[in-house]
């Protein structure tokens, strides 16, 4: 009851700001796919396409932020039955929702761009097939990459206000907040170049069976997809690093954010 | 009823609160006075467990006070409580979704009491509604311990009248602690049983309302600007 009611008001929150995305995703597909059209090179449209799949990248850590936004005035969502755990489960399960409900949207878009290209025989690589496992790995990508700004994001924002009641840290935080972030990436950096971590790190992969694991292009745009294994140990240690930042965030939520 | 124990709040150097020791009795309507910046609100959010203290302890019913005195405590504060792009009903929903003692047949007699359009968007509300609406929110709530932090804060006199109504008409006195911070003392003088006068992060003075009334012939107003004129002489 209380983690739906979260939710339920977290989704109100963003519900504005999820509409009119997609209404502008819409709109921007359809200036670029009358562009590509006009110029009567359709195949124009996928690296537009492309760059609205990168910026996906930034849709959840972003739509994170407005609803932490959205509490910072007072912080009185602290207040209540819930701990920094569910406050901030509630945040990311529904910003997931509008990074899914955008992905989805940019999937179909890409999909009818496919269909409609495929007819004026600009995709000769896909050899008549729909990527299916590459879209897949892709969106996984995408996911994968949001998901690092938004822990980090989640951290950092914790961080960033716990330290709002040392009148001695407050004046530096942006400091100490930029310092955290670039000292732990240039730790992990270092270890994962000692041979050892590196072995180990490449020690379990998963063949993905691509049929489009060749180089293809369209016309003037050709790129290579590689048909290198997936490493699951840096996933995986990736996804507890996710784990641990997150519940870092709730701890600090907990104890040290103050109002 | 909430024990402090020698607390204390420090940001720094700067002292918000100073080492302060009250009771607060169970069932009794509390009043704590005194100018902008003496501690009202730090004492109050440390009463909630918003804010942790640098020294000294708070007990509320023997127990520590932690954030989880939420599920306990009503809380009113001056910012943070109202989304702006919900409507009165969806801020009462939440409410009721987040704290298991909301009792929603009260909501609804407050909401006809405040009168106040239950499909208006909070941010469409005036200051007076909205000051309307968190009073509805947090007497809706059957607990023990209800804090107010300045109801009052920018009200024309009209509203504050109603809010004291309210006050009145659905606070259960003698089981309900009520906690108001304010500095319209005026209105808030027919509900109050004690008041606390806090200058500078420290209780300077305290009294029994109706003693100074009855005994000294004061007014609440009265007994705190002779205070005040004792520490200025002091």
């Amino acid at each position: 009851m209380v983690f739906k009611g979260l939710v339920i008001k977290d989704f109100l929150l963003i519900r504005m700001y999820l509409f009119t995305w997609l209404a502008v995703l819409i709109v921007l597909y359809t200036a670029g796919a009358s562009f590509a059209a006009y110029q009567k090179q359709f195949y124009l449209v996928f690296p537009f396409l492309l760059v609205l799949y990168v910026g996906h990248t930034l849709v959840l850590p972003v739509t994170a932020g407005i609803l932490l936004k959205a509490e910072e005035k007072g912080q009185y969502w602290l207040h209540g039955t819930a701990d920094g755990k569910r406050l901030l489960s509630s945040k990311l399960i529904v910003s997931t929702i509008v990074l899914l409900a955008s992905l989805l949207l940019t999937n179909v878009l890409m999909a009818f761009s496919l269909m409609a290209a495929n007819g004026e025989s600009q995709l000769a690589f896909l050899e008549g097939q729909f990527p299916w496992v590459e879209g897949v790995l892709f969106n996984g990508g995408i996911i994968f990459s949001a998901f690092y700004l938004t822990t980090w994001g989640l951290f950092l924002w914790s961080l960033f206000h716990s330290m709002a009641q040392s009148p001695a840290l407050r004046k530096i935080r942006w400091i100490l907040i930029i310092a955290v972030y670039f000292i732990t990436q240039t730790v992990i950096v270092r270890v994962t170049e000692w041979s050892a971590v590196k072995a180990f790190l490449q020690s379990w992969s998963i063949q993905i069976e691509s049929p489009l694991s060749s180089t293809g292009g369209m016309n003037e745009i050709s790129f290579t997809m590689d048909s290198n294994g997936l490493l699951v140990w840096p996933l995986l240690l990736s996804c507890a690093g996710f784990c641990l930042l997150f519940f870092a965030a709730a701890w600090l939520l907990d104890r040290k954010v103050e109002v | 009823m909430i024990m402090l124990e020698g607390v204390t709040k420090q940001y720094g150097t700067r002292k918000s609160l100073q080492d302060i020791s009250y009771t607060f009795e169970k069932g009794k309507v509390y009043g704590i006075l005194g100018p902008n910046g003496s501690g009202k609100s730090t004492m109050m959010k440390m009463i909630a467990g918003l804010v942790y203290p640098t020294g000294g302890k708070i007990l509320v019913e023997g127990k520590p006070v932690s954030r989880k005195i939420a599920a306990s405590l009503a809380f009113l504060s001056t910012e943070g409580m109202l989304y702006q792009n919900f409507k009165v009903e969806q801020m009462i929903h939440f409410f009721a979704t987040q704290y298991p003692d909301f009792q929603r047949e009260k909501a609804e007699e407050l909401l006809a009491f405040m009168e106040l359009d239950r499909r208006q968007k909070v941010s469409r509300l005036s200051k007076g509604q909205q000051g309307r609406l968190k009073l509805l929110l947090v007497l809706s709530r059957n607990t023990d311990i209800l804090l107010l932090d300045e109801p009052f804060i920018g009200l024309d006199p009209m509203v504050r009248d109603m809010i004291v109504k309210g006050l009145v008409s659905f606070i259960d006195f003698g089981r309900q602690t009520v906690i108001i911070t304010t500095h319209e003392i005026n209105e808030i003088e027919p509900v109050l049983e004690e008041a606390l006068l806090l200058d500078n992060g420290r209780i300077t003075a305290f009294c029994n309302v109706e003693e100074v009334r009855e005994k000294d012939g004061l007014s609440v107003l009265e007994w705190l600007k002779t205070n005040v004129k004792k520490e200025a002489v002091l």
